[in-house]
């Protein structure tokens, strides 16, 4: 503080007034010349440092004498502060920036417009983009009818998918991230490998379980005419063909999940959604159930609400087919199976399967959906089952946007539960 | 004119106006890239689907060109612009007829592709002229994206290229149309063949000028030079200056 200068310099103003006011003896005019004086000084500090404030530039410069010393000074101090806190800042966002252009996927901020504010140097690279293109508008310059689409829909929950030139052969993904208030982040990522190997490997099952059908559909063919005529073959080979044919039969369900699994993922239904009388359904089911359980289980089944599915038929069918005779396989004689067909506190509609069977171990639980996992090898193969069962059910569940819910006590039993979301429950006709 | 303009007006409804127009003309050029694209892919694979999906997408098109006019008159009639802002609204027009145009050509190319396959005995198939059909439609894809981005950027840069690409594209149309008449003496190709693909070479060669015309437009509207029917010389020098 430099209050005692400012006491110091008022002091010596008095005293220039007395001086004057002895030597002229002008009293009153003397200790106005000197009020003068101090006003004017201050005047003038005043208005320089209102220059100072103003100008852009910090210039350095000789602190004046008084409390104004105390007003340069506070503000030197604090411009300094700014002007570090701001070289802090810079480099931050430099670092920022440097980082988001090292980032292999392209990267491109729009305001909520879907101007483009910044982009990184993946985005020049991968959609020809350049610098100069800040604020235009995003579909302005990728203008593939996906890319408009989906900012005309505006769901960013899910990608999309497009080609970037029609020449190219460069497959890639774009999804919209908000962020910040308002903004939003366009990211688009080249799934070029994963698209092909994805299409390779559904190609593959799909080509392969084609194949394999027509030679086992003659090798069945003869089995079956074997069976008919198994009399004239001698009682050594009556076994053996036996296990042949049954052994075929199995090959032929394999063959035939597969053929599904690569339908469902191909998205190829013939029939298109509909509603779905579950009544009916679940009644056929029952006795179907039956008949496979061949009465040696307690098999009840609860209808307790009447309202009904709008989704694909066949596809859901074998879902619910898959999960009673799963429970069915893995039960033994005499075990309780109950199906329930109910609606939960939150208006979804839910299928339950609760059995009194063998159960599962806690790690295999989330495994169970994997193609040809199995828990005991060789009990499912007895039993007759392909290990594709669960891979369908949940490809087509995924397919309705339903949810399955597994809980299961090794040797206690298992409850598998389909979830289907609210969009798809209709009220009864 | 620069990209800036848009929001130079003190009236925020003709800003929004001038950017509604400028963006339709950009999202109407998308649905020509991708028919054209389509196209040419029919033509590699012989796809009906994909022919049959081409010719729907005009009707979108033709659509688009409507909104395009409707847009431009509304400017026209509330905004009265001038200056930049009027070559805006005249070069909106006029690319709306070239690429409602070059959809109409498009629409020829599939229709080949529909005729031949249609004659499923495959004896229209592998011909001598589809390679140069599916260059000079390639070349046309790619003309029509510079230019849709050049419009977009308001950068005339790669206007002259367009331009000389055309005029390389009609040589190679001329040499194909003799290979292709050659054709028609020699006794076994089918004569049906031959006419739809002379159609067809013919439809992606105005394409080409189609989007030349587009070229001219934008630097009518970038730079206010009219260069439609200058002379080869001057043309020349022009294009020089602007690349």
């Amino acid at each position: 503080m430099r209050f005692h200068e400012e006491v110091i310099g008022i002091a010596g103003l008095v005293l220039l007034a007395t001086v004057l006011g002895l030597f002229t003896q002008a009293w009153g005019w003397s200790f106005v010349v000197a009020f003068l004086l101090y006003v004017l000084r201050n005047m003038y500090f005043f208005a320089q440092f209102l220059r100072m404030v103003k100008s852009p530039d910090l210039v350095a410069q000789q602190v004046p004498f008084g409390v104004w010393g105390d007003v340069f000074d506070a503000y030197f101090e604090k411009s300094y502060k700014e002007k570090r806190q701001i070289k802090r800042l810079r480099s931050e966002t430099d670092q920022v920036q440097q980082a988001m252009n090292l980032l292999p996927d392209a990267h491109i901020s729009l305001s909520k417009n879907f101007k483009i504010e910044w982009i990184n140097h993946a985005a020049e690279d991968l959609l020809g983009l350049n610098q100069r293109d800040v604020g235009q508008l995003i579909t302005n310059l990728l203008r593939q009818p996906e890319i408009i689409a989906y900012f005309e829909m505006a769901d960013f929950e899910q990608s999309v998918e497009f080609y970037q030139t029609h020449q190219s052969t460069q497959r890639l993904s774009a999804s919209m991230v908000p962020y910040f208030q308002h903004h939003f982040l366009f990211i688009v990522r080249d799934i070029t490998a994963e698209h092909n190997l994805a299409q390779v490997r559904r190609d593959f099952v799909a080509n392969a379980s084609h194949e394999l059908r027509t030679p086992l559909t003659v090798v069945t063919g003869y089995l079956e005419l074997m069976q008919d005529e198994l009399a004239s073959f001698p009682p050594l080979w009556h076994g053996p063909v036996e296990q042949m044919s049954s052994q075929a039969q199995r090959m032929q369900n394999i063959i035939n999940d597969l053929l599904t699994l690569s339908s469902i993922e191909a998205d190829s239904y013939k029939t298109p959604p509909d509603v779905i009388d579950m009544q009916d359904v679940l009644m056929a089911l029952e006795q179907e159930m039956h008949q496979l359980s061949q009465n040696e289980h307690d098999i009840k089944f609860e209808i307790a609400t009447h309202k009904n599915l709008f989704g694909l038929v066949d596809p859901l069918r074998s879902v619910f087919v898959n999960l009673v005779s799963n429970a069915i396989r893995y039960t033994p004689a005499g075990g309780k199976i109950t199906v329930r067909w109910f609606e939960n506190k939150q208006h979804q509609l839910v299928f339950q399967v609760k059995d009194t069977g063998i159960g599962i171990a806690r790690e295999d639980i989330p495994r169970l959906t994997e193609r040809f996992y199995r828990v005991d090898t060789a009990r499912s193969r007895s039993s007759g089952g392909t290990g594709l069962g669960l891979a369908i059910v949940k490809h087509i569940i995924e397919r309705h946007q339903a949810k399955l819910d597994i809980q299961s006590r090794l040797k206690v039993g298992s409850t598998f539960r389909v979830i289907f979301p609210t969009a798809m429950v209709r009220d009864p006709a | 004119m620069e990209k800036k303009e848009f929001t130079s007006h003190v009236s925020g409804s003709f800003n929004r106006a001038l950017e509604e127009l400028f963006n339709q003309v950009l999202e109407m050029g998308g649905l020509v890239e991708r028919q054209l694209a389509s196209a040419i892919h029919a033509v590699q694979n012989y796809d009906i689907q994909e022919a049959r999906e081409v010719i729907n997408l005009d009707k979108l098109v033709n659509q688009q060109e409507i909104e395009i006019d409707r847009l431009s008159v509304r400017l026209l009639a509330r905004q009265q612009p001038t200056a930049s802002d009027l070559r805006l609204v005249i070069a909106s027009i006029r690319l709306g007829v070239d690429l409602e145009r070059m959809g109409d050509e498009v629409v020829k190319i599939a229709n080949m592709v529909i005729q031949i396959a249609k004659m499923d005995d495959g004896r229209c198939q592998g011909l001598e002229g589809y390679k140069q059909l599916i260059e000079i439609a390639s070349r046309a894809t790619e003309m029509l994206q510079k230019a849709l981005n050049a419009f977009a950027r308001l950068d005339i840069k790669d206007c002259s290229s367009i331009i000389e690409e055309e005029e390389r594209v009609d040589e190679l149309f001329k040499v194909t149309t003799d290979e292709v008449m050659a054709l028609f003496k020699d006794s076994d190709v089918d004569v049906v063949c031959l006419f739809e693909l002379i159609y067809a070479l013919r439809a992606s060669e105005r394409i080409t000028d189609h989007a030349r015309n587009m070229a001219e437009t934008i630097i009518y509207l970038v730079n206010g030079q009219e260069m439609r029917n200058i002379d080869p010389n001057r043309l020349a020098e022009f294009l020089e200056n602007i690349s």
